[in-house]
């Protein structure tokens, strides 16, 4: 049993990997923010992509148990992977070419975005598969420390250009952000300010108080006009 | 007719000139020579190209005055006025100017840029896009008319930028 299970999940790697050498393998655990619900705000979500397919998922609330539950099959298609919360009828999307695990999710009404870091967690899918059995975790909130408001680009206020940037990040024990990414960008003008108001932001530190993985988090800038006249 | 064309070089002149200030250039391929029919209107033009608002403006009144100008000249140099009052900061002298010319030709964009600029000293910045809407439709790749317009939205839209944390 354990052998095939091993064999079969090679054998998913190396199928994986003979499509594209650089897509990213979803197989394991990830700890991921889940953003875009105008019904649930921001939320921290752990998946686990098992090489059964199954796919478990675990609510991150401070201080509170979690419970992993089995919600859908995974699937590759065209280096894409595409899952279901069944639970709330959410289908996610990802896109296996980016750095890290990410892409959007929609539901009937609403779309959003999702976006993961690697968990270095092990999670026995058979055992979470066959009952309601539960893992206790917690997850502390990241507190900026220092945070800078970006200045509107010139040339974009100039030419009256409004936009929105999403970029998410890691975030470090010791409360430094690293490996930036950007999910959306309304226009390259914003890239600039967007990212070196993002680097300048610090955390307070948090790894002392659980563990040392980095944690993903994701921050929006929305750049606005309005008419003083 | 040659004269016409000095006056508009000279409305673009004009808000060139006035945009030195904020990182504009003038194109020396538009030089100015002597020796046009209305010698006053010349002299005026060259004038108000070389910074001498007030030699300019004397130069147009008696251009304006000691020759019988045709139509078109006439909206040119009232444009011209418009655009060396609007230069010496006097908004409220240039518009009368500005609508005066318009009230001859009203397809001048150079006269709507004019006076969308003395709108804008005026701190009237929407009567100032709507002139400026105006010359864009005439002219919407002028160089004057997105300059202009940088300068109003500068001044008149408030930018903000919201942030928002997901984690």
């Amino acid at each position: 049993m354990i052998i095939s299970l091993f064999l079969s999940s090679f054998s998913i790697a190396q199928n994986i990997r003979s499509s594209k050498a650089e897509i990213i393998n979803p197989l394991g655990a990830w700890n991921c923010i889940i953003y875009g619900s105008p019904d649930l705000g921001n939320e921290n979500y752990s998946f686990s992509f098992a090489s059964d397919y199954s796919v478990l998922v675990s609510k991150n609330e401070f201080e509170e148990e979690r419970f992993w539950q089995n919600i859908s099959p995974w699937i590759i298609n065209d280096k894409e992977l595409f899952f279901t919360d069944s639970r709330m009828a959410r289908d996610f999307r990802g896109d296996l070419n980016r750095s890290s695990l990410g892409g959007d999710w929609r539901t009937s009404n609403s779309v959003g975005g999702w976006w993961c870091t690697r968990l270095d967690e092990e999670v026995d899918h058979s055992f979470y598969n066959n009952d309601d059995n539960q893992k206790v975790g917690s997850i502390i909130p990241l507190i900026p420390e220092v945070m800078i408001t970006p200045a509107y680009p010139r040339q974009a206020h100039r030419e009256g250009l409004e936009g929105s940037a999403v970029i998410c990040f890691e975030v470090l024990p010791n409360g430094e952000i690293i490996n930036p990414e950007f999910l959306e960008l309304s226009d390259e003008i914003f890239r600039t300010s967007s990212l070196d108001t993002l680097m300048s932001t610090k955390f307070k530190p948090w790894g002392h108080l659980v563990d040392l993985e980095s944690r993903p988090a994701c921050r929006s800038y929305m750049y606005r006009l309005d008419y003083a006249y | 007719m040659r004269s016409v064309n000095l006056a508009c070089i000279l409305s673009l002149f004009f808000f060139l000139d006035i945009s030195n200030s904020i990182g504009q250039f003038v194109d020396p391929q538009k030089t100015i020579v002597g020796g046009l029919g209305n010698e006053f209107l010349s002299a005026a033009s060259f004038a108000i190209i070389m910074g001498q608002y007030d030699e300019g403006i004397r130069l147009t009144h008696l251009g304006l005055n000691r020759y019988r100008p045709s139509m078109g000249d006439r909206a040119a140099a009232l444009s011209n006025l418009c655009a060396a009052h609007a230069a010496k900061g006097e908004p409220d002298k240039a518009i009368p100017f500005c609508n005066d010319s318009m009230d001859i030709n009203g397809r001048n964009w150079r006269v709507f840029v004019n006076r969308a600029y003395s709108y804008y000293l005026k701190n009237m910045l929407s009567e100032a896009t709507n002139d400026l809407d105006s010359a864009a439709s005439l002219r919407p790749d002028a160089r004057q008319v997105i300059q202009l317009r940088g300068m109003i939205n500068e001044r008149g839209l408030l930018p903000r930028v919201i942030m928002e944390d997901h984690q």
